[in-house]
């Protein structure tokens, strides 16, 4: 099965600066509730294709927001 | 007979008229949005997560601070200058405070004066209040661990050089209290060095009432005031360290950040300027027996004034303005006691008139001639 990136921050505030600059971008994210195996945060976090990663990784630096990056079983 | 657009002067209470979009967002938040704040993933919760960001973005830019995510929202200014002081520790220490304090922070302060042996002095000021920076290091000891300034007075609109100040308190944390003046003042709040910025969301700002907080530039050398569920780091019993998650426990008011976004959206462009609110001041000054409570100078002066009457008192002003003209304003202390005090009104106070900047020209220059008539009236019953 193959997997996607999964991004946690720590906050709910983060979450929505990051996907208002990845989408800014061009960057399509999605947001999904944060799965139990990776935290028991009971909020959102961002899910974004492989090949955007990079991307996405690189724009949430300039903006010194930080994310722990998970792997998820695409859905 | 004067003729109005609105006889609402009472705007230093709360705003009045609000951005028409205002009652629409709240209308349409209630009726279609609903959602919580990041405590799910679904498209409700991600709108209102993603609109009540939009509004932290609004206010920073108000504020003048780069990080938005360092604002907290409170249910009032109150709530946020009393999450200040009794998050940081203030154990012996000493406060330096303006001589117009609003009970916001006097009563507080005197609480933590009784539990934690807390002291405050007055800074140095004219006779209208306005601090004199030049004089603060000469009460500056080495207890002195805060300084507290009303940005703009709610009794005589008195506006503070707050740029100056920094300068003369050197290193020492700076809170200062917005509640008057956001929104019809410039604030700066990063250019200017403060580290705790408190405001409301319903005065200048024309969003609903309920809405408020405040700005931490340290958030880790703050507690917080109230504890709870955050939607973060939920596998702990403690509070988590970052803000704004850290200031904010429990559910916000999502239907006022939704109504205080539109109106920061939706700013009215005012009709009249400082000109005209010093046209009015020096034609009340000119009132036979009125003493009218302002800046000294109009560089340092607000939309907000009081004023008091050698032989009328602020109540029975307040009574005939409304019976005469149906124009609404507040009379007596303002919460503010220590202002009065300093401005030597206390206890009966003043009569206060803060106009909206829906107000017209004209309705600036209609207020002048109902004060006229009101206080030469000797017959008036």
């Amino acid at each position: 099965m193959s997997e996607e990136p999964l991004l946690l921050f720590p906050n709910v505030h983060k979450v929505m600066r990051a996907d208002r600059i990845c989408k800014a971008l061009g960057i399509a994210t999605r947001v999904i509730p944060v799965p139990e195996e990776v935290s028991s945060e009971c909020g959102m976090c961002l899910v974004v294709a492989d090949s955007n990663l990079n991307a996405c990784r690189e724009a949430l630096s300039k903006e010194n927001i930080t994310f722990e990056l998970h792997k998820r079983g695409k859905q | 007979m004067p003729q109005f657009t609105n006889t609402y002067f009472d705007n230093a209470s709360t705003g009045w008229p609000k951005p028409p979009e205002v009652a629409g967002a709240l209308s349409d938040f209630i009726r279609n949005t609903a959602g919580t704040y990041g405590r799910a993933a679904y498209p409700r919760v991600y709108k209102t997560s993603s609109m009540i960001e939009e509004c932290r973005d609004e206010l920073a830019k108000v504020m003048g601070v780069g990080e938005a995510g360092n604002i907290a929202f409170t249910q009032n200014a109150t709530h946020g200058i009393n999450t200040v002081l009794f998050g940081l520790d203030l154990h012996d220490c000493e406060v330096l405070i303006s001589p117009l304090e609003h009970n916001a922070v006097m009563r507080p302060l005197e609480r933590l004066k009784e539990t934690c042996n807390v002291h405050w002095k007055v800074i140095p000021a004219e006779e209208d209040g306005t601090i004199i920076p030049e004089q603060i290091p000469g009460i500056i000891s080495d207890r002195t661990r805060l300084v507290i300034v009303n940005h703009e007075s709610n009794v005589n609109g008195v506006i503070q050089p707050i740029e100056k100040i920094r300068e003369y308190i050197g290193n020492i944390p700076f809170l200062v209290d917005t509640t008057q003046s956001l929104g019809s003042v410039s604030f700066e709040g990063d250019r200017w060095d403060v580290d705790f910025i408190a405001f409301t969301g319903h005065k200048g700002l024309l969003g609903p009432t309920g809405t408020g907080g405040f700005y931490v530039r340290y958030p880790e050398l703050l507690s917080p005031l109230i504890l709870g569920g955050t939607g973060s780091r939920s596998e702990s019993v403690e509070m988590p360290l970052f803000a704004p998650d850290k200031f904010e426990a429990g559910t916000h008011n999502a239907v006022g950040i939704a109504g205080l976004l539109a109106a920061l959206k939706n700013r009215p462009k005012p009709e009249w300027d400082s000109y005209d609110i010093n046209a009015l001041v020096q034609g009340v000054q000119q009132i036979s027996g009125v003493r009218v409570l302002t800046a000294e100078h109009s560089v340092n002066r607000g939309n907000v004034f009081s004023l008091v009457h050698e032989n009328l008192t602020p109540s029975t002003i307040a009574n005939r303005l409304y019976e005469r003209f149906e124009i609404e304003i507040r009379s007596g202390l303002h919460c503010a006691p220590m202002a009065h005090r300093f401005l030597d009104t206390f206890p009966k106070g003043s009569a206060r008139f803060a106009p909206s900047f829906y107000h017209t020209k004209g309705d600036l220059q209609n207020l002048g001639e109902a004060l006229k008539i009101i206080l030469n009236d000797r017959n008036y019953v």
